[in-house]
């Protein structure tokens, strides 16, 4: 498995085929998973320069991008780091009926993330260029602040098991529609083990289906119904 | 007037010390030798040879610091504490790329905390400087020259200046004494800041410069004096005077020493000898032994604890960090290869992993260290300013009359004062005011006087009996009549006896007689003020002057004395008018302890030879003759009455003699006076055995050894909050019983086990006078006395008896040596009350350790003169009398008070409230730091241990510094379990103190493990609730930093909401204070977040982007804080209803309103109590059992 995804020469893509259970009205966020994957080690975390992502100037700044700081001609890498360097390169592509389904990337990124952290003026420079390759490529005619990926991608993830947006099905999906996906499965997670899901999802006004608040609150409230009501039986019985 | 009246009185004493007499032989050889070098030029302060000794100038300093090292000194202070030094080193280590956060956030909080203590230190050291510059920029008037005299500043005095001290001024340095206002160069000094002790003391200068009593004098005077070097001896001075080519020496009698004050005097002139740190006095101030508070020293020992808990979690993190950086490279293959394992630093080496998992260790130590309350030292020490602040400032304890408030000298010792188990207490000046007052007398069988004894107000008040009221109305009415009683010595009220009104009772004449006898039978002397003509009296005793005063006001005035006669002004019962009525004196049978009683003989005007006796009521009953007993049961009935009550009984009689008895007696004992025999006394006491007999009763006298006001009510009220306490008195024994027995500390009832060595064996041996055989002797009957004791104590264990142990100085002395003194405490700890008396002030430091070391419990000392500074400073807690004794005492103590009462709120109010507060701050200090680290570690392990914290920099920094901090301040200061009110109601309530059931481990932990429960469901609901589904309806999954900024809020919200619950006092400033700190995190978020993301890195527009719009994060708050506090709500509502704790059933009391039914709240203050055995209260119950 590790040879296969490592190879460049092995063909990645595969194809799914899903039914759409229930109808999912638009927007569809699709997200993508991952198991095992410690975007909060704290090597990894260090793994960015915020003044190189920001401006065009600060460019060489990338003392705590180590390994990926420069290339071997002492050049700075645009964007340095770990974590830019591991950057998520799977693809997804989704057709109904034979029919492409746009995905759109426009908002999958915070807004503040866009204009202040990423910089228009900075541009990807040496990026992936050494001997060892990490996940995607950039684009280095796209301005970072446009490369929303990364950018979703550079804000870590909490826990070892997360969910990334990689971007929208702006139709509605009625259901028992189906929908194949095509996946360039490039990333590599075989090394250390982890796995690797698409999530289709909507969204309500509490955001994802989060079935654990729910039924916390219920037990909770019945707790609390209980404890108050022996305690009025106690103060009933024996004041 | 009075200054001349005194010189008049002295003079005859004064030249047994005058120059000339004392030789240059002794000490004297000395100088010039080592350690007797000093060489004062005196008018003289510029002699070139002056200079080259280069003395100490009169700036005398108490600062702690000055200025250049104030910041060196104080830093060492500060991190001399462990917790302290620990953040300093991960302060440093955090410059390193071992720290998980960034080095400035580290720090600052450090800082904060180091700046604030170090603020503190400065304002107080600032205050001491204020008072410094005081002290050295008084005026003192010094020569300068032609005979002038210029007012100087203390600080500016030079070693050989000449100056003069005007009367009631303090003298500025050491200085030799050279002339006086008086023609023989005395001068009279108040030495009471030294030694407490406030009767004058007489200083003399030589006679070679006596004259020099006008500021002219010292024009051309010039002399030199050799003395010793400066040393710390209050009570030596050797040195000459070269004056004039003539050598006198000089001794402590001509030296003045700085603090003392000049009175009676109207000037000195003198020579500046010691300045400034060479003065005796500064030499002898030595530092205040340092003192803190058992709850301290438990802190200390739970900080390191928690040193043990962060290593300990620190070690496993880094063994599971090591073993999965290992992992990253199996066989040559990476397997996190988005981490480059590599290409990587040490740190994180899988080549290196043991020591990538050391230093890991370094890394997590400095994270988790927020398990060590950064804040706790410096937050107990604002606490414990205001906290004396208020001790200060109740005005319950403010003494109107001396102006006096309570004083903390030092704050370090509040919640001690919740924690004391034995009091030991001073008697005179502190249970007592040190006089004597004639209160009652039974004469012919009726016993007279109306006048309350302390003892009697109390009992009365408790009773709540409408006598009380009667007994108060009418106290209180004679008092607002006349004030307090106007004479000092006297307080009888019966109007049956006054104004001369005893001539119409029925038994006037033995009144007569009783009246008569107390203006003679005594050895006073009277002083009659020539324009007044009013009579005072100089007495061996405060007693006896009592007695001459009663005579005098009861219209028997004694006013004159010469060495055969005594002259009386006395009523005639049959005229009505004042007569004067002259007795002659034929002898005095003197008084002394063993003969218990005293007698005069005299011849009155009709001839008649009477002998009139007073004495010990053991010695004088058997001594009456069978006609001469016609009152006797009614009399013993009274003077027990009165002994119960704590009065100083006596036994007065009289027997008329005939003149051939008494020719053959005066025969006798003449010869018995003048032998010289070893048995002289034991002769003579032989003679005047067989002339007190047969006498005839008249009646007894009650002398109240006045206690202070409320004394006996405070000692009950301690007793009934299961405080023990002690009387270590120098006085005698009998004094020392009465005062028991005036306080309530011994009753009628009480077995009375007395050790002493007054018995007949000892005495036998002692006039042999071999030294060890008496030594020996001695201790064998000690310990077998004490053994006795024991036994009986142990007895008698079951049933309710009470003990007292009584035990005079010479039997202590044995009592305290090494092999006895832990079976002296045993006894003392199994007797209900415990008195010493005739205890040095040694002693009494002795007693106070073994019972600080052989408990192991909390003491207190209460004292008011310079000989109870041991005890005060040996004990947990020292308490002075800022009474009128002096400020030795008050000086050594660390809290001063101006009356013994006020002990009983200082601490069943404060103390244990400070205790209360206290306990529980520094377990909520642990419990919030624990929750908070805890998060921190439970993160950790989803994230493999690689030390990412799971909040920003700065949001942990001041976690401890602004979002956590004025909560628990409030707390320490403000709450209250209960009101005054109650604590005073209720004393047994003080015991949650004594048995320190607020802070015991059990306790503790429990906290403890609160904040590890806390932890634990705020970080798996908080990643449960957040779980990788979107966050919010735009689609957006939650990243690092909105779970983080999202347990924090859960953390802030949890602590805070817990003080809410804790608290038991709400008042405005805590709710400003609790909500005040959630509200300021918020606040805090968002100005935050609103800075340059340069600043506020993952922060950047968090909260106004991603956190308020988002609902999900107001109901995950919501939801994590009720049901992380829920558990805790229900624990402490069953607690209240099922098992409440003492101070819990209280509040219940004072809910329900119950506080008014008497019933109810005598079964809660008896609930758990343990018989009372002193107090008032004890002894109105064994009253009524009798």
């Amino acid at each position: 498995m590790l040879a296969y995804i490592q190879s460049n020469e092995t063909n990645k893509t595969c194809t799914r085929t899903f039914l759409v259970p229930k109808q999912m009205k638009s927007p569809v966020y699709i997200y993508y998973q991952l198991d095992n994957f410690y975007q909060n080690h704290r090597r990894y975390v260090k793994g960015r320069s915020d003044k190189q992502l920001r401006s065009r100037a600060s460019e060489n700044d990338t003392s705590s991008c180590d390994p990926e700081d420069v290339t071997s001609n002492k050049s700075a890498i645009v964007p340095c780091g770990l974590i830019a360097w591991s950057l998520f390169n799977d693809t997804y592509g989704f057709s109904v009926n034979n029919t492409l389904l746009g995905v759109s990337k426009k908002n999958i990124a915070w807004k503040s993330d866009q204009q202040h952290k990423f910089g228009s003026d900075v541009y990807p420079k040496n990026f992936q260029s050494g001997g060892l390759i990490g996940g995607a490529k950039l684009n280095s005619s796209i301005p970072l602040s446009q490369q929303v990926d990364l950018i979703v991608w550079m804000r870590t993830a909490a826990l070892p098991t997360f969910r990334k947006l990689y971007g929208k099905i702006e139709v509605d999906l009625e259901a028992n529609t189906e929908l194949t996906v095509v996946i360039e499965n490039n990333y590599n997670t075989y090394s250390f083990g982890g796995k690797k899901k698409l999530v289709l999802s909507t969204t309500s006004w509490i955001g994802g289906k989060n079935d654990f608040l729910g039924i916390a609150y219920i037990t909770l409230g019945g707790l609390s119904l209980f404890l108050a009501i022996s305690f009025l039986l106690i103060y009933i019985i024996k004041p | 007037m009075a200054g001349g009246r005194r010189a008049k009185l002295h003079l005859s004493k004064i030249y047994t010390y005058a120059c000339g007499k004392t030789s240059l032989k002794g000490d004297h050889e000395q100088i010039g030798q080592p350690g007797f070098s000093r060489v004062v030029f005196c008018n003289e302060p510029d002699h070139f040879e002056a200079k080259i000794r280069n003395y100490a100038n009169n700036y005398v300093r108490t600062t702690k610091y000055t200025l250049a090292s104030f910041l060196p000194k104080s830093l060492f202070e500060q991190f001399r504490r462990v917790a302290n030094f620990f953040f300093l080193v991960t302060g440093i280590l955090s410059f390193t790329d071992l720290a998980p956060y960034s080095a400035v956030s580290a720090v600052l909080p450090l800082v904060i905390v180091i700046a604030a203590t170090m603020v503190k230190e400065g304002v107080e050291d600032w205050q001491r400087k204020q008072q410094d510059i005081e002290v050295n920029n008084r005026k003192v008037k010094v020569h300068v020259g032609d005979g002038t005299f210029h007012d100087t500043e203390w600080r500016n005095l030079r070693v050989g200046d000449v100056v003069k001290v005007e009367k009631d001024q303090f003298f500025p340095a050491d200085i030799l004494l050279l002339s006086s206002s008086y023609d023989d160069a005395i001068c009279y000094v108040e030495t009471m800041s030294l030694d407490g002790e406030t009767n004058l003391k007489m200083k003399q200068a030589l006679e070679a410069t006596s004259s020099l009593n006008e500021d002219s004098n010292f024009q051309n005077f010039k002399a030199v004096i050799k003395c010793e070097d400066p040393n710390a001896n209050l009570y030596t001075f050797v040195g000459t005077m070269e004056l004039e080519e003539q050598h006198c020496p000089l001794n402590p009698q001509q030296l003045l020493l700085r603090d003392s004050k000049l009175r009676n005097t109207d000037y000195i002139y003198g020579a500046v000898i010691f300045t400034g740190h060479d003065t005796k006095v500064i030499q002898n101030s030595t530092d205040a032994p340092s003192k803190r508070s058992r709850v301290e020293k438990k802190m200390d020992k739970l900080i390191y604890f928690l040193f043990f808990v962060l290593f300990l979690i620190s070690f496993v993190g880094s063994i599971i960090f090591g073993i999965i950086t290992k992992d990253d490279l199996k066989n040559g293959r990476m397997t996190r290869w988005y981490l480059r394992p590599d290409d990587t630093t040490i740190y994180f080496d899988p080549k290196r992993a043991p020591v990538a998992a050391i230093l890991h260790f370094l890394t997590a130590v400095m994270l988790y260290a927020y398990m060590i309350p950064i804040s706790l030292y410096v937050s107990i020490e604002i606490v414990k300013v205001l906290q004396s602040i208020f001790i200060n400032q109740d005005v319950h304890m403010y003494d109107k009359e001396t102006d006096k408030p309570a004083h903390a000298r030092t704050s370090n010792l509040n919640e001690e004062l919740g924690q004391v188990d034995t009091i030991l207490s001073d008697k005179t000046g502190t249970l007592t005011c040190n006089s004597m007052e004639f209160i009652k007398c039974s004469v012919a069988g009726t016993a007279y006087g109306r006048g309350v004894t302390e003892v009697e107000r109390a009992m009365a008040k408790r009773k709540g009996s409408p006598l009380a009221h009667e007994l108060n109305g009418w106290d209180e009415d004679e008092d607002a009549q006349i004030g307090k009683p106007l004479i000092k010595g006297y307080n009888f009220k019966d109007e049956r006896i006054i104004h001369g009104n005893w001539v119409n009772e029925h038994n006037a004449d033995v009144i007569q007689g009783f009246l008569r006898l107390l203006a003679i039978c005594h050895t006073a002397i009277p002083e009659v003020n020539e324009v007044t003509g009013q009579v005072s009296y100089e007495a061996e005793s405060p007693d006896e002057a009592a007695f001459v005063i009663a005579a005098r006001e009861l219209g028997f005035e004694f006013y004159k004395r010469t060495q055969t006669s005594i002259s009386l002004h006395e009523l005639d019962p049959v005229s009505g008018k004042k007569v004067e009525r002259v007795y002659d004196l034929l002898n005095v049978l003197e008084f002394n302890s063993t003969r218990k009683r005293m007698s005069v003989i005299v011849r009155n005007e009709e001839g008649k030879l009477l002998l009139l006796c007073k004495g010990a009521d053991s010695v004088m009953f058997e001594r009456l003759d069978k006609n001469g007993r016609q009152f006797e049961e009614d009399t013993r009935n009274h003077v027990n009455e009165y002994a119960d009550a704590g009065l100083r009984t006596l036994i007065l009689a009289y027997r008329e003699l005939d003149e051939e008895e008494y020719k053959e007696f005066n025969k006798k004992f003449n010869e018995a006076k003048s032998s010289v025999n070893a048995d002289r006394e034991a002769l003579i006491d032989e003679v005047t055995e067989k002339m007190e007999k047969n006498l005839i009763l008249l009646g007894a006298t009650a002398v109240e050894d006045k206690l202070q006001h409320g004394v006996p009510d405070c000692i009950d009220k301690l007793a009934q909050a299961g405080i023990k306490i002690w009387v270590l008195t120098g006085d005698k024994m009998e004094t020392a019983i009465n005062i028991g027995f005036a306080c309530s500390l011994l009753r009628q009832g009480m077995k009375q086990i007395i050790i002493s060595l007054e018995t007949p064996d000892i005495k036998a041996l002692e006039k042999v006078g071999d030294k060890a055989v008496i030594i020996k002797a001695s201790k064998e009957s000690v310990v077998h006395q004490i053994a006795a004791g024991k036994a009986q104590v142990t007895a008698s264990s079951g049933s309710s008896e009470a003990y007292a142990l009584i035990i005079d100085g010479k039997s202590l002395a044995y009592a305290l040596q090494d092999d006895v003194k832990n079976l002296f405490l045993e006894l003392a700890i199994g007797c209900a009350s415990v008195i010493c008396c005739r205890s040095s002030p040694k002693q009494k430091a002795l007693v106070t350790r073994l019972v600080k070391l052989g408990t192991g419990k909390t003491t207190l000392a209460i004292g008011d003169g310079a000989n109870d500074v041991g005890m005060l400073q040996e004990a947990d807690i020292g308490i002075g009398i800022s009474g009128v004794e002096g400020m030795q005492a008050v000086m050594s103590s660390d809290i001063a008070i101006a009356q013994f009462q006020y002990l009983e709120r200082l601490l069943l109010v404060h103390g244990h409230w400070c205790y209360r507060r206290i306990s529980l701050m520094i377990c909520y200090f642990f419990y919030k730091n624990i929750t908070f680290a805890f998060t921190l570690f439970l993160y950790e392990a989803h994230a493999s241990f690689s030390g990412q914290p799971a909040y920003n920099d700065w949001f942990m920094t001041f976690y401890n510094v602004f979002f956590t901090s004025l909560p628990p301040i409030a707390l320490g200061v403000f709450d209250q379990d209960v009101s005054a009110r109650f604590c005073l109601k209720f004393p047994l309530l003080y015991q949650e103190g004594v048995q320190n059931v607020l802070f015991n481990w059990r306790r503790i932990l429990s906290w403890m493990f609160n904040g590890v429960y806390s932890a634990i469901i705020i970080f798996f609901f908080c990643i449960k609730a957040l779980d990788s589904e979107a966050f919010n309806s735009g689609g957006k999954t939650v990243g690092r930093e909105i779970l983080g900024t999202t347990m924090y809020t859960c953390v802030v919200w949890v602590v805070n909401c817990q003080m809410a619950l804790t608290i038991s006092y709400f008042t405005l400033i805590q709710h400003i204070f609790i909500w005040g700190s959630i509200a300021l995190w918020y606040l805090f978020l968002l100005v935050f977040g609103i800075m340059s993301p340069s600043i506020s890195s993952t922060a950047y527009k968090l909260f106004i982007e991603a956190l308020a719009p988002a609902p999900t994060f107001w109901i995950v708050t919501l939801f994590v804080v009720i049901s992380t506090l829920i558990p805790f709500y229900a624990y402490t509502a069953i607690q209240m209803r099922f098992f409440p704790m003492y101070h819990g059933m209280i509040q219940w009391l004072r809910h329900e309103g119950q506080t008014d039914d008497p019933e109810y709240c005598n079964v809660v203050r008896q609930r758990s109590l343990r018989p009372q055995t002193v107090g008032v209260s004890a002894r109105r119950v064994a009253r009524t059992h009798r």
